[in-house]
């Protein structure tokens, strides 16, 4: 099960906490149509806005002026999703698996899912461990694992793997990768990190500084499954900086 | 390790110096009004072997609990209203204040004169002395509740009850067991006072006719007992509760 999302916004603003007649454009004319089971990337600058376009997208942040549909009626309340946050979240007073089985419905419980997926990511000998014994990375894991259990129709990670050691995030990165595989779902992927982008999605959508509009839409067609040290990688991101050297930092050079 | 056995060296000393002082003292005083320790402790066992003094706990013990409850779940609820809501916070906050700062000994007289000196009049008193303390406390859990876990409850679409009781009250437990322990000590000094006014049986209405007969030897006796129940429960209640919440700390 995944979800089709189809994005209208005119505008989002924020009022300043200091002066409340000031406001902040975060987000611009922005639209954007996701299909069924895409694995989208968003890339921008820090404080583009992208965190707040997830917060709009999950139902968090229910101010807007637009609207965000799913499967072309649905309102966010009535699809699963699941959101990666930048930090894991995890409750500190509940166990690992307690953790990933408090998202889940009866029958998910039944299912035996919260185990099988802790067990694919290596974390079946942690069962009964609290948060505050695990490592970063494994907190990630937990996470993951928490966001996958509960059969998202719509996943949404905000840099999920920042701070983490090249080797662990790797490690995430192709534990999502495979899960995904498995049962693919929608995904919607922040992240400023043009490699990461590009070895995951199937699509990446880079963002203006604020008030953000998407300035590119690329199709990533690198055949799966990729490699990590793959040089199409490594080439297509020069590529993309070559052509328009300033896209990360949010500017359009070409416009 | 040392360290810590030291300490409790220490402590062990102290109240054996205690002791030492308060014989060497009733030595030398008048033993209606200076009791020695072992004339205590026979006043105590007689006491407790009569039934007399069980009884007057046991009623003791039931207003301290019935009061304790009903403050700590109303300070509770009226604490996590006011934490959450700026609208209640700033209603209520006035309220609060005075209460806090109406002396006990007042509400007392005034509950008894309005409710008559009955049970029910016993119990608001008590209650209306402790539940401000309770609101403080739990206020302050409440605006400090990470909000960023309510979040998670949001994403996933958790029921609301399931968001309250996993999401929400862990969060405040540790507010909770503060205003707990807090209650209890001070609810009990407070029946005390509740009893020797108004009711006809207790440790402090027993405390009250003592002191009419000027019976030293009982009222040290109840005291003891009395103090011995409340440790008791600090022991084999609120610190294993304590330690439980505490169990995924590291």
């Amino acid at each position: 099960m995944s979800t089709s999302i189809k994005i209208n916004i005119k505008s989002k603003v924020f009022q300043t906490n200091t002066n409340k007649r000031k406001k902040h454009l975060a987000i611009g004319k922005l639209d954007l149509n996701i299909s069924k089971g895409e694995f989208c990337s968003i890339i921008g600058p820090s404080g583009c806005g992208k965190t707040t376009l997830l917060n709009l997208i999950s139902g968090l942040d229910k101010s807007l002026n637009g609207k965000i549909i799913f499967d072309k009626k649905k309102q966010v309340k009535d699809i699963r999703t699941a959101y990666m946050f930048q930090n894991p979240r995890l409750l500190p007073w509940l166990t690992v698996l307690e953790n990933v089985e408090v998202v889940l419905s009866k029958e998910q419980k039944e299912s035996n899912r919260a185990r099988e997926i802790l067990n694919t990511m290596g974390l079946e000998e942690f069962l009964s461990y609290y948060p505050s014994q695990l490592s970063g990375g494994m907190q990630r894991r937990v996470a993951l694992a928490r966001s996958y259990s509960s059969q998202p129709e719509l996943f949404l990670l905000d840099e999920p793997f920042v701070s983490l050691d090249d080797e662990m995030g790797n490690k995430l990165r192709d534990m999502l990768i495979s899960l995904w595989t498995n049962e693919p779902t929608t995904i919607i992927f922040v992240t400023h990190d043009l490699r990461e982008a590009i070895y995951l999605a199937d699509r990446i959508i880079f963002l203006s500084s604020a008030p953000s509009r998407v300035l590119m839409d690329k199709k990533i067609s690198i055949r799966r499954p990729r490699k990590l040290d793959d040089r199409k990688i490594e080439s297509l991101r020069k590529s993309i900086i070559s052509k328009n050297k300033k896209i990360l930092k949010g500017v359009d050079t070409n416009a | 390790m040392l360290i810590r056995k030291y300490l409790s060296s220490i402590k062990g000393f102290s109240f054996i110096l205690l002791f030492i002082l308060w014989e060497l003292l009733s030595n030398f005083s008048n033993p209606a009004t200076f009791p020695s320790l072992l004339s205590i402790g026979k006043t105590l066992f007689a006491e407790v072997l009569d039934g007399e003094l069980i009884f007057h706990l046991v009623m003791t013990l039931y207003r301290v609990f019935v009061s304790f409850f009903i403050a700590m779940i109303v300070g509770i609820l009226i604490g996590m209203l006011m934490g959450n809501y700026k609208n209640f916070d700033s209603f209520f906050d006035g309220w609060n204040i005075l209460f806090l700062n109406i002396p006990a000994l007042v509400l007392i007289i005034l509950s008894y004169i309005w409710f008559g000196l009955t049970e029910v009049a016993a119990i608001v008193a008590v209650s209306l002395n402790k539940i401000p303390n309770v609101v403080v406390t739990i206020r302050e859990g409440a605006k400090s509740i990470d909000k960023s876990l309510l979040q998670v409850a949001f994403v996933y679409k958790v029921s609301n009850l399931k968001k309250f009781f996993i999401f929400y009250i862990p969060q405040l437990f540790p507010y909770i067991i503060a205003a707990a322990r807090g209650g209890i000590s001070l609810i009990w000094k407070i029946v005390l006072v509740v009893e020797l006014l108004g009711r006809s049986n207790g440790v402090g209405f027993k405390i009250h006719e003592f002191f009419q007969f000027f019976d030293i030897k009982s009222i040290l006796a109840y005291t003891i007992a009395f103090v011995i129940v409340m440790i008791g429960l600090e022991l084999l209640f609120f610190k294993p509760l304590d330690n439980y919440s505490r169990r995924w700390r590291t």
